[in-house]
């Protein structure tokens, strides 16, 4: 259950959420994605509230999960071109998308065949479709190899230059120095906001 | 409501399905296997009774299509596709739509291939119009996967919803059972024509129209989690 939990997020910013598990960090990203709804308080996305206007909001969301939501039985190119022809997207931005995310060249194999570091980029191509101005990510790197990291660091940083605002839930001190600021939940409460280096030293006093 | 969005999500379930070929193999089989086992088991003498037949017909579509339309759902939820297609800006009504009519597209195919071998294992004396019968046929199965649809997106969160689904659904579908059997009784033993029947095919429309609504509008509460 999340208590008083109060942020806001700016252009091009990267927002950290650090906690243990179970703190509240992928329940505060459900309902900023309206995929849960708040018993209380308000969540405004570009100014849009998420409960009284939700595809509005939605449509200026993109959100990576823990789980890569893609269809196994379809193709990487068919799993994107489902989901932007929901968005009501060009079939260039599949094609660019793919070459972004380096799987152009496995456009056409199905995704039941991918690594997990693949389909974390083709999950991630997904998100960006719509060109959301703001991205949820649950622990973005979880699957990636060093490369694999580097090149989520360099992308993250390009859409931080774009203005796209991102919510980044994570274990990962690497991911959690990548943000520009954050908090730390726990027990679904705020115990400390700020500059990642020190929400990383309230992180680990805890664990010890 | 977006039809666009409506038929995108039809369009990939067709498509999953095309690959994995789970559900619509299973329903074949199932429903072809049970028209012949009741044929010889039953015999023919005791089809030929005023009822029997459409009765049995009916049995195998409810069964064959409880089998494949909870699958639907049931697939998304577990492949963690459903929080992504609530994420989007669709409205649970699309997604429910969009499910209904691959439903029907599926249990559609069933019918063409289920209702040929009827004809043929039950050596039915036909009087009617067979065109006619299977659009009565067609009519009901749209009237049962929006019912079946529904029930399947409230049962989504309940941990013995396979066991769920039958038991909600089987008193929903009396009054379209006992139209559509009445209205198929009287095509294929009777000899009647569309005139005849459009008593019983009035009120399977209004059944079919009161049931969507009642789909589309409980389909938000239903999907929320």
């Amino acid at each position: 259950m999340l208590r008083e939990v109060s942020f806001s997020v700016g252009r091009g910013e990267r927002f950290a959420l650090l906690g243990p598990n179970g703190a509240g960090k992928s329940t505060l990203l459900r309902i900023v994605a309206g995929l849960l709804r708040q018993d209380s308080g308000v969540v405004r996305v570009d100014g849009v509230d998420v409960l009284e206007e939700p595809l509005k909001a939605k449509r200026r969301i993109g959100m990576v999960a823990h789980e890569p939501w893609l269809y196994p039985e379809l193709t990487a190119e068919e799993n994107l071109r489902f989901y932007a022809g929901i968005y009501g997207v060009g079939e260039e931005r599949v094609r660019e998308l793919l070459e972004e995310v380096g799987l152009l060249n496995h456009a056409r194999r199905q995704v039941a065949g991918f690594s997990r570091g693949m389909k974390q980029r083709l999950s991630i191509a997904r998100a960006l479709l719509h060109e959301p101005r703001v991205l949820l990510l649950d622990e973005p790197s979880s699957g990636l190899d060093a490369a694999g990291r580097a090149w989520l660091r360099s992308q993250l940083e390009e859409l931080s230059r774009r203005g796209t605002a991102m919510l980044i839930a994570t274990h990962h001190p690497g991911e959690a120095m990548m943000c520009t600021s954050g908090i730390v939940l726990e027990a679904g409460r705020v115990v400390a906001s700020g500059a990642p280096e020190s929400l990383l030293e309230v992180v680990e006093g805890e664990g010890r | 409501m977006k039809r666009q969005a409506v038929l995108w999500i039809a369009r990939k379930d067709l498509l999953v399905e095309f690959r994995s070929r789970h559900t619509l193999s299973f329903m074949l089989l199932f429903s072809t296997l049970s028209v012949v086992f009741f044929a010889r088991i039953a015999g023919t003498y005791v089809l030929t009774a005023p009822g029997i037949a459409p009765g049995y017909l009916w049995l195998v579509f409810l069964f064959t299509g409880m089998l494949g339309t909870g699958r639907a759902f049931l697939r998304e939820k577990e492949g963690g596709t459903l929080d992504a297609l609530r994420s989007m800006p669709v409205s649970a009504a699309e997604i429910l739509a969009g499910k209904a009519v691959y439903n029907f597209l599926l249990l559609f195919g069933v019918q063409c291939v289920a209702f040929p071998v009827f004809l043929v294992f039950m050596e039915l004396p036909v009087k009617g119009s067979l065109l006619l019968a299977f659009g009565v046929l067609t009519l009901s199965n749209l009237s049962f996967v929006v019912i079946s649809s529904a029930v399947a997106t409230l049962v989504l969160g309940a941990r013995a919803r396979e066991v769920l689904l039958p038991v909600l659904l089987m008193p929903l579908l009396f009054p379209l059972l006992v139209l559509s059997v009445s209205a198929l009784n009287r095509v294929l033993t009777g000899g009647a024509g569309l005139m005849d029947i459009a008593g019983e095919l009035r009120l399977l429309v209004a059944y079919t129209g009161v049931s969507s609504v009642i789909a589309l509008l409980t389909s938000e509460a239903a999907l929320q989690e």
